[in-house]
């Protein structure tokens, strides 16, 4: 599962890796999420694995753009490290901690978090993070492509 | 103004009730409460997000940009902004789209009044009845009912979808109609999961009506669109519990906004008396009661609601109300589904001023704008229902203060929230990050 909005800077992460792993991966069971939280959890709900790849703001986490960090759905981290939030402040952290109250987290659940530099207004991905999508695309096509 | 700034005489104890941040996201703002002596002295809702120049970026725009631009000044209630805009320019331009688009936009509207109301009374609401800090705690205890929620929110979410291209800030309105009709087969492919939604909403109205409800009543003056048979989304006369009957285009000679020093959001009042007035669900419902579904009515009597409601509190029960009216009406509108001839009328040239207002989930929204004969924006006006409730919110504050001064410091700070959150204001997502600080003199 891909989050993010590709009309905001290095949110787009989330979208540019969907449409790279969309083309790698075409067996792959994808999912593209605006990060509404409903929707969210309604996704969650019959995975037995997910890996949720989103965007993170390098300054909020203290990483440096392009960073990428894996994190498991239970790691205290979680919770600081600034995933981008949607409208009415719940965004993904909030979706996972209500799939937590809910009892309907996937039992493996990683969230890929790459951190960006900019999340202002227009389209385009700064060049570490474009560099560290790519990096991340080829990784998981080695890691599933024989799946 | 801090706890030492009040003015009092010596030896009076002053105590300040202090609910520092409502922030984040759709508006920033803080509760002050100062008591002197044991005697209320103010109450203030102060928003202090700074201010936001939508009105000053529509000036010498397009008219056929104001849904696009409008429609980003809120994430939860989009349509509402797009639908005001459209409506007040159409009216302008002498635009009459035909029964099929009237019946999308209406579905459209069922399909965001749902995403809202869902949200703010599971999400929001809720925890406050039960005695939770928030949802994530509330659906450890009752996960069924958190669930029944977001799968409902889901529904409405596919409603705007569909016919808007996206849950949030849609993008497929536009002044004369739509840019583009789905197919009917796709409308009909949402009808199963609606039905199971609108059982879920009378199970909700249910649940809401069964909550532990406080009880205050006040004299309101309810103000909301009434149409000739249908219950109000975008059409209709602007009427009030107190008489008040006047097309939409009279609004401004019948209400006004002011500024006070200790907010950023203009409080609008009734002219000439400079009086508050109750815009949202609960004026939507007293005015309009005739006009819901059989359905909805039926329900209504069931759980005791087959009369004014004048409790704020029991707003949240209004809400559910409504939401089952949304897929109730939903539902009826795929049915009957009326293909438009067009997709969109063509919008002519020129100019003038269109004034309109619509029921977005919170209530009244008014839009007024004066267009050059070059189709450019010289003038835009938007008064939003929360600047509309904030005079009535605080004199809900004030009496509600003034009869429990002697609760505990968080009994009263939930009780503040709670009835803030009667309102769903744009704030009220950050209420349950309040905190409060009692200075005693």
């Amino acid at each position: 599962m891909t989050v993010g909005n590709s009309y905001r800077g290095d949110d787009g992460v989330g979208p540019y890796v969907f449409s790279r792993l969309s083309e790698a991966l075409p067996g792959l069971d994808l999912v593209a999420s605006d990060g509404e939280v409903s929707g969210l959890i309604a996704a969650f709900q019959g995975c037995d694995e997910l890996l949720l790849i989103d965007a993170v703001d390098a300054v909020g986490a203290g990483l440096c753009p392009g960073s990428v960090i894996w994190l498991e759905a239970n790691d205290p981290a979680l919770a600081d490290v600034g995933l981008r939030a949607s409208t009415h402040a719940m965004g993904v952290a909030e979706a996972i901690a209500l799939a937590r109250s809910l009892g309907s987290l996937p039992d493996r659940f990683t969230v890929i978090a790459i951190a960006g530099a900019c999340f202002g207004q227009g389209q385009g991905l700064s060049a570490d993070v474009m560099a560290a999508a790519d990096r991340l695309v080829a990784e998981l096509s080695g890691r599933y492509g024989h799946a | 103004m801090t706890g030492k700034d009040i003015p009092v005489r010596a030896g009076l104890k002053t105590r300040r009730i202090d609910v520092g941040y409502l922030a984040r996201v759709e508006g920033e703002g803080a509760l002050m409460v100062d008591v002197v002596d044991g005697e209320l002295r103010d109450v203030q809702l102060k928003i202090f997000e700074p201010p936001r120049f939508f009105e000053a970026f529509l000036q010498g725009r397009e008219l056929t940009e104001a849904p696009d631009i409008t429609a980003r000044i809120c994430g939860i209630c989009p349509v509402a902004y797009m639908m005001s805009a459209v409506h007040a320019l159409e009216a302008m331009l002498g635009i009459r789209p035909d029964e099929g688009i009237r019946r999308l936009r209406r579905l459209l509207y069922c399909g965001e009044w749902i995403e809202s109301h869902v949200l703010h009374i599971y999400m929001l609401h809720a925890p406050d009845f039960l005695g939770f800090d928030d949802a994530i705690t509330l659906a450890r205890e009752h996960p069924d009912v958190v669930k029944r929620g977001l799968r409902m929110k889901k529904a409405g979410n596919d409603i705007v979808k569909l016919l808007g291209g996206r849950e949030i800030h849609p993008i497929n309105v536009r002044v004369g109609g739509f840019y583009k009709i789905p197919e009917v087969a796709v409308f009909n492919a949402l009808l199963d999961e609606l039905k199971w939604a609108r059982d879920a909403a009378a199970e909700t109205v249910f649940w809401a009506a069964g909550l532990d409800i406080p009880n205050m009543h006040r004299d309101y003056e309810f103000v909301a669109l009434r149409h000739d048979s249908d219950y109000p989304f975008s059409e209709g006369r602007i009427v009030s519990s107190r008489g008040l009957d006047i097309a939409m285009a009279q609004y401004p000679n019948h209400f006004s906004e002011r500024q006070v020093p200790h907010s950023n959001a203009l409080h609008s009042v009734r002219t000439p008396g400079n009086t508050p007035y109750f815009v949202g669900p609960m004026a939507r419902y007293n005015l309009n009661r005739d006009r819901l579904s059989n359905a909805t009515r039926n329900l209504a009597c069931e759980v005791g609601f087959d009369r004014t409601v004048d409790n704020p509190f029991e707003s949240i029960v209004v809400r559910a109300l409504e939401v089952f009216q949304a897929f109730d009406e939903a539902i009826r509108l795929i049915d009957d589904f009326i293909v438009p001839a067009r997709a969109a009328e063509v919008v002519p040239a020129g100019g003038g001023v269109g004034m309109a207002a619509t029921e977005a989930p919170r209530g009244l929204l008014f839009h007024r704008y004066e267009v050059g004969e070059d189709g450019l924006i010289t003038l835009a006006n938007i008064v939003p229902p929360t600047s509309q409730n904030q005079l009535t919110i605080e004199q809900d504050l004030h009496e509600l203060v003034a009869g429990n001064l002697h609760l505990a410091e968080s009994e009263l700070t939930v009780l503040c929230e709670q009835a803030i959150r009667n309102y769903d204001p744009c704030i009220s997502c950050a209420t349950h990050f309040l905190k409060l600080q009692l200075r005693h003199g």
